[in-house]
């Protein structure tokens, strides 16, 4: 399959620097992140809480606010066969790309409408900002047969936000990301807080609008049955870097990384009560990580090495990418 | 220890080392009034009239005496009664609050009710009638139990809110279980989380209270013997000061308020910002 | 909805309830035989009094001190007083009732606390929600305004309408010093007139307006700093709206909110410092006639301008709570 890539980062770091009464604190939550994502994919990417997703996104998505830092590398965005670093054109230009290129639902979505207007006219500010020289009647046109193409109520449009449901927001949330067709959707935790019955709902409806507008879906989730379901590609992130990369059915079949393993085996079973075992301890500081392998504290497989350097992400079969120093020993020894 | 290092957090914010410098040398000259070679209440101690001078550093009044230590003996009693109203208004709040929060029911809704209405109640007109019922007969105390029924309100509701949302996580219940008693109950676990909600206010109440002071002092509703800012300057105003250019009558006490205002309120200000943690967020987001 | 109303109604009941109780309490407090005290003050001002004028004046006093009949009658009495707006004849202006006098103060409070309350609340907040919206980066002359701000809002009204009147009227003779219109003009719908007044009610107003709007400012600035860290203005902003319209559109309209509530809590407060305003100035509202009640310790009228006072904060209160769900569609729809 001939894919071309819409998006990619180039040993990309952003780091939050605090200021603590004096204090200066570096948090290290992206380290290093190189990823290709191609058209027409749903690209996900898990991890623990607090493992550096959101800031990931966030970077990618090129809304970076203090105290967020990018501190080096690039992301280039690719349209229309040309690139862009998009680090390096102007904020002006920046804002071009977003809704049209890009968009983002993120985190704790539901929070992103406006309380005291309805929705029609957060779809019209939203819309308006994107597109020039359109009556008022002609957005809400607009809005509305997107929401009807989503299958959504169209009477929501003149809703106001505390009027609808948890879920019926995030669904919201989602169509106004996507209602001027974005190349790239970003999406950042869409069913986290959400019901099971409802989570099937919003997973639906990204698959629609997938298949709807051909597009590329990046999601992002710590709950791996939703990629499971999901995804075409896995990244799996641990302490701000990326430490495996696979398709979705190589990922579940054939996981190379301990904390893969340890990710997968936490998926609860339907009518299974007891919790799944997850990765004994606890996720390192990103202010102070481990040396070497940030997950060799944790890791019962970890040995000298480990301790020591950072192993690099490397591609040992083709499309599965790993960083680990024992599946490297692994490669070596049998070749 | 712990206080050092907040203290020198504080002081990390130019509002608060300013407003803390500015208190620091109102207390001491609060402090010296007990040097004071006169009486403040005894007149024609010093020739009248004079105008600021080495001998005299604020000039001398109308009535003969040293303007410079009648400051001092204003400030320390300006002082003495911002305390003690905000001393009295935060007893008040700590004990309703509690007490609201812990007793639930009608006993809660009653002091809540009557919460309400004193925050809605207009303080100015009543504290004007009060003055003129009393007259010379409000002295600082009775003024300051006046004010301190007036003003506790606001932080009773904070205080219950707080004893509330403390009760929701479950130290209390297993503080009971353990056969602690509940007055201890409260006094350990509670207090350091009120604590701080009272300090901060405790400086608000203070500027509150030294405002209406001088306010009711100047327009003749206090006892006009007790020298405090207001009613030195109402004594400047009854003797026509700016007319006869006696300026520094006036210029010195309007000069000592305006500083003792604007410090209370910037230590305050600081201190509220320092200690709410949304607002925390805030600073360590403007940092480079 | 009808039960926030209800609620709000009820508690200005109790808030009417308490209050007179309180202002009953407080006179029957009074130290030395009122009556005896407030005859001897108004003789010895040399005023001529009729002989039948003294016992009617003599039998109110005894009426409103409680001394005729029961405590409880006398309470009751208050009362009566108060919801039939009779507060019985001044004693400084006998025999002009009460309650023509306030009337006639009201119209000069309310005409100058409303222009301020507008305009400081406007200027306020408009302000205060670009300082916040901004705060992280705040442009130098907002930072200066911020300090000024800060400097100015702890001062307390008389001190500030003090230093109005020095400057201004004394040191830069500008503006009158006194009263609401000159002495010897006739009051009339014609431009000499209403020129006159204005400025008379400049200085007053300007010392409150500047006061005022520090006030507003600074919690308009704390409020909408909180807001524009809320997901919906972030959001905005990736969307790439104008800052423009983020401000105003979704700062601003989320940030009025508790500003509103703030503008009930505060009108005591604010009517407080339009009271001490109105003394510096000698201002005919009902500040400077209760501060002429007390020189002539006219109890009547005092007793008259409080409970009046109070009530109408309460009432405004109540007002302003009562329309409080047009700015929330939370509130109006559920
Ligand atoms: N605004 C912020 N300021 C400071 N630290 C932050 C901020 N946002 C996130 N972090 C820190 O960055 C790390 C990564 O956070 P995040 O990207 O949100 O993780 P995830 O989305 O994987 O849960 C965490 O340690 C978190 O505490
Ligand atoms: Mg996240």
């Amino acid at each position: 399959m001939m894919s071309v890539e819409v998006l990619r980062t180039e040993n990309l770091k952003s780091y939050y620097i605090l200021d603590i009464f004096g204090k200066k604190k570096v948090i290290k939550a992206v380290e290093d992140v190189s990823i290709s994502i191609k058209e027409n994919e749903i690209y996900g990417i898990a991890g623990e809480s607090g493992c550096g997703k959101s800031t990931l996104l966030k970077a990618m998505f090129a809304a970076v606010e203090p105290p967020q830092r990018i501190i080096g590398g690039k992301v280039i965005y690719r349209d229309n066969g040309k690139e862009y670093d998009v680090y390096h054109i102007s904020e002006e230009e920046r804002k071009k790309f977003r809704w049209h290129f890009i968009s983002y639902v993120p985190q704790g979505s539901m929070s992103v409408l406006n309380p005291v207007m309805k929705i029609k006219e957060i779809f019209k500010d939203f819309i308006e900002t994107h597109t020039k020289g359109k009556t008022k009647e002609e957005i809400y046109e607009i809005a509305e047969s997107h929401i009807r193409d989503l299958g959504l109520p169209s009477g929501i449009l003149d809703a106001y936000p505390h009027q609808l449901s948890g879920g019926m927001r995030q669904r919201i949330t989602i169509a106004l990301a996507t209602v001027l067709s974005p190349k790239v959707v970003i999406a950042d935790e869409p069913t986290t807080a959400l019901d099971v019955v409802t989570q099937r709902g919003v997973i639906q409806l990204l698959k629609d609008i997938q298949a709807l507008k051909r597009n590329t879906i990046i999601i992002v989730t710590h709950d791996m049955g939703v990629h499971a379901n999901m995804a075409d590609r896995i990244a799996i992130m641990y302490a701000g870097r990326i430490i495996e990369e696979a398709s979705t059915e190589e990922i579940f079949e054939n996981p190379l990384h301990p904390y893969t393993r340890y990710l997968i085996y936490s998926i609860p079973k339907f009518g299974d009560k007891k919790k799944r075992e997850s990765a004994p301890g606890a996720p390192p500081s990103l202010s102070n990580p481990p040396s070497g392998c940030s997950f060799h504290p944790r890791c019962p497989f970890a040995f000298e090495k480990c301790r020591e350097e950072v192993p690099p992400l490397k591609e040992y079969k083709v499309g599965h990418k790993v960083a680990c120093w024992r599946v490297e020993e692994g490669e070596n020894a049998t070749a | 220890m712990k206080m050092l290092i907040y203290f020198r957090d504080l002081m990390s914010d130019k509002r608060f080392s300013f407003g803390f410098t500015v208190i620091i040398i109102l207390t001491v000259l609060a402090l010296i009034s007990v040097m004071s070679p006169y009486s403040p209440v005894r007149w024609n101690v010093v020739p009248e009239e004079k105008p600021p001078s080495l001998k005299y550093l604020m000039g001398t009044t109308s009535l003969g005496q040293d303007l410079f230590w009648i400051v001092c003996f204003s400030i320390k009693n300006s002082l003495i009664f911002a305390l003690t109203t905000a001393f009295l208004s935060r007893v008040l709040a700590i004990v309703a609050g509690m007490i609201s929060g812990f007793e639930g029911g009608i006993v809660d809704r009653s002091i809540m009710i009557l919460s309400d209405s004193l925050i809605s109640l207009p303080r100015v007109p009543v504290l004007i009638l009060v003055g003129a019922i009393f007259r010379e007969g409000l002295n600082l105390y009775i003024l300051a139990l006046v004010m301190a029924s007036l003003s506790w309100a606001w932080d009773a509701r904070v205080i219950r809110s707080q004893i509330l949302s403390l009760r929701e996580r479950d130290f209390t219940l297993t503080a009971i279980l353990s056969g602690s008693k509940s007055l201890s109950v409260v006094f350990k676990e509670y207090f350091p989380h009120i604590l701080p909600i009272v300090f901060a206010s405790t400086l608000n109440n203070m500027l509150w209270a030294i405002g209406i002071e001088t306010t009711l002092s100047i327009l003749g509703l206090t006892n006009p013997l007790i020298p405090t800012l207001g009613t030195t300057l109402h004594w400047a105003l009854s003797y026509q000061a700016l007319f006869l250019g006696v300026w520094w009558w006036v210029f010195f006490p309007v000069t000592v308020l305006i500083l003792l205002f604007i410090s209370v309120y910037l230590l305050s200000v600081s201190i509220s910002e320092y200690l709410d943690p949304r607002m925390r967020i805030q600073r360590i987001g403007q940092a480079r | 909805m009808v039960k926030y109303f209800l609620t709000r109604f009820l508690q200005f009941l109790i808030v009417v309830f308490l209050s007179v109780t309180l202002v009953f309490i407080i006179v029957r407090m009074m130290p030395s035989d009122p009556v005896e005290k407030t005859i001897a003050q108004i003789t010895s001002t040399g005023t001529f009094l009729d002989p039948s004028d003294v016992e009617k004046m003599i039998k109110s006093l005894r009426e409103m001190y409680g001394l005729e009949g029961s405590i409880l009658s006398q309470y009751f009495q208050t009362w009566r007083r108060l919801i039939t707006l009779n507060f019985g004849p001044s004693l400084s202006f006998f025999p002009t009732p009460v309650s023509s006098i306030i009337k006639e103060s009201v119209f000069w409070t309310v005409g100058l606390l409303g222009v301020v309350i507008l305009v400081s609340w406007t200027i306020g907040n408009i302000l205060g929600v670009i300082a916040g919206y901004y705060s992280k980066k705040l442009p130098t002359a907002m930072k200066l305004l911020d300090l000024i701000f800060m400097i100015i809002r702890p001062i307390p009204y008389y001190i500030l309408a003090f230093i109005f009147l020095v400057l201004f009227s004394y040191l830069i003779p500008a503006f009158p010093s006194q009263g609401a219109y000159s002495v010897g003009m006739m009051p009339g719908f014609n431009l000499s007139f209403i020129i006159d007044v204005l400025k008379h009610a400049t200085l007053p107003a300007l010392s409150m307006i500047l006061l005022q709007t520090t006030m507003w400012f600074q919690s308009m600035k704390i409020i909408s700093t909180g807001v524009t860290n809320e997901d919906f203005v972030i959001y905005a902003k990736y969307g790439g709206i104008s800052n423009h319209k983020i401000i105003f559109r979704y700062v601003f309209r989320n940030a009025l909110l508790p500003q509103v509530t703030s503008l009930s809590l505060s009108l005591g407060r604010i009517f407080g410092g339009a009271l001490i305003t109105e003394i510096v100035f000698s201002y005919p509202g009902l500040g400077g006639t209760l501060y002429s009640a007390i020189m002539s310790s006219d109890y009547n009228l005092i007793i008259g301008i409080v409970l009046f006072s109070i009530v109408a904060v309460s009432l405004g209160t109540l007002v302003l709570d009562f329309i409080y769900p047009l700015f929330d569609p939370r509130i109006r729809y559920s």
